[in-house]
């Protein structure tokens, strides 16, 4: 088994993970990332995207899938923090409400939108897509 | 008669205060309650960000970012963070009156500046003395979620990247030790060194490597940051409120049970008088 190593997740709301993992699977601006034990330190931001993007962590062996939305990841000696706006387990997703933000941003991204107001709803859109997306493949595997 | 009717009418009336007063206690303290726990947790997040954002400071890739730079001119935004509601004790003309004096400020050196309200309070208070806000938010500070921190923080941030605004600032009442603090005005943007001395670095910053680059790791960070911030200010200002109001109803509570202790004496010393005399006019009535 890999060596595990300190993985922190925060949110402001709530401390989402505490404790020992062997690995982490982010994505980032350019791709998706895998830290292990002994990675060199290192800050990079995490992003969502609605298409492919995953997070998972290696807990005991184990990948796990998760959502997370935009944030960054600071990798230190042997301890990982990883902080963003939000994170949730596949079976805490609200997925009605997913389904009701990506049915009411797809409609405004349709209308004329200034700039601002397209990227705040495009990036709405991508978290309500990664959600539904790993939500639903949670399903698949029950 | 016409006294014992009138103290018990008072009586009455007091009592039913009292009992709005009371249940408005609970209320405060429970909603206090919901959210103190939750600030823990925003610290802890907030110090993460500002850890790293020392070291990115520190480092000498980032020092002409648009996010540090002092500007030349001087455009303030203020964000005045206050309840929707009064009965909360001195809670919101303190936060109020410090607003008030940093508008004041701008005014008198006929500067423009762009004035965001949150709570209908400070809309109000705002509006009484002839000033107009420029945005107004009213119920948001009932429900301090990062939502609504989000919106006010995009805004914001808008409003600077467009060169409209050069500085943002956030008055809020900080929430210490159990209790409303006094009431600060602290600049969010831009950001400068020197608001992270108290903060440690993480690790020496020579080492870290920074994924794509320094400078587009602080542009995305700084979003965060902000919104953090605001965040955290909104719950500090919840938790304030709350507290001040649970203060503020539990004295009023307390007042009541005073008032009632005295009425209810005279009432007794009333009746007694009432019932005195009328024996002795009946009495005195058997000798005619």
């Amino acid at each position: 088994m890999p060596t595990p190593f300190q993985l922190d997740i925060l949110t402001p709301e709530r401390s989402f993970f505490s404790g020992e993992a062997q690995g982490v699977i982010v994505t980032t601006p350019d791709g998706e990332l895998c830290v292990l034990a002994h990675h060199a330190p290192m800050v990079t931001p995490v992003t969502v995207d609605g298409e492919t993007g995953s997070f998972h962590i290696n807990i005991d062996g184990v990948w796990k899938m998760a959502f997370i939305s935009e944030g960054f990841m600071e990798v230190g000696h042997n301890r990982t923090v990883i902080f963003t706006q939000a994170c949730e387990w596949p079976e805490d997703i609200d997925v009605q409400r997913a389904e009701e933000v990506k049915r009411r941003t797809e409609e405004k991204l349709r209308q004329q939108l200034s700039i601002r107001e397209y990227r705040t709803n495009k990036i709405a859109l991508a978290r309500a897509m990664a959600r539904l997306r790993i939500a639903h493949t949670q399903n698949l595997n029950k | 008669m016409q006294k014992t009717n009138e103290i018990r009418h008072h009586i009455s009336a007091v009592s039913e205060t009292r009992k709005i007063t009371n249940a408005m206690h609970l209320v405060a303290s429970a909603r206090a309650k919901k959210v103190i726990p939750k600030m823990e947790y925003n610290r802890l997040y907030m110090l993460q960000v500002q850890s790293v954002m020392k070291d990115l400071l520190l480092s000498p890739h980032i020092e002409r970012h648009r996010y540090i730079g002092k500007r030349t001119r001087k455009h303030k935004t203020f964000i005045v963070i206050s309840g929707d509601k009064g009965m909360a004790g001195s809670y919101n003309t303190a936060v109020l009156t410090l607003a008030l004096k940093e508008v004041t400020k701008e005014i008198t050196a006929s500067h423009a500046y762009h004035l965001i309200t949150a709570g209908m309070m400070g809309e109000e208070f705002f509006r009484h003395r002839g000033i107009v806000p420029d945005k107004q938010l009213g119920g948001v500070t009932q429900d301090p979620s990062l939502y609504n921190a989000r919106q006010i923080a995009l805004d914001v941030l808008e409003r600077y990247d467009t060169k409209q605004t050069d500085q943002v600032f956030v008055i809020f009442t900080p929430f210490l030790n159990g209790v409303a603090g006094e009431p600060v005005c602290h600049r969010i943007l831009p950001v400068r060194i020197s608001d992270f001395r108290e903060i440690n670095e993480t690790e020496p910053a020579h080492e870290m490597l920074y994924h794509p680059s320094e400078s587009e790791v602080f542009r995305l960070l700084v979003p965060q940051y902000v919104v953090g911030y605001l965040f955290g200010a909104m719950m500090n200002s919840f938790a304030s409120e709350h507290t001040s109001r649970m203060l503020a109803m539990q004295s009023a509570t307390r007042n009541a049970d005073e008032m009632l202790d005295k009425l209810r004496q005279q009432y007794n010393l009333a009746r007694q008088a009432a019932v005195t005399q009328e024996i002795a006019e009946i009495t005195s009535a058997m000798f005619i």
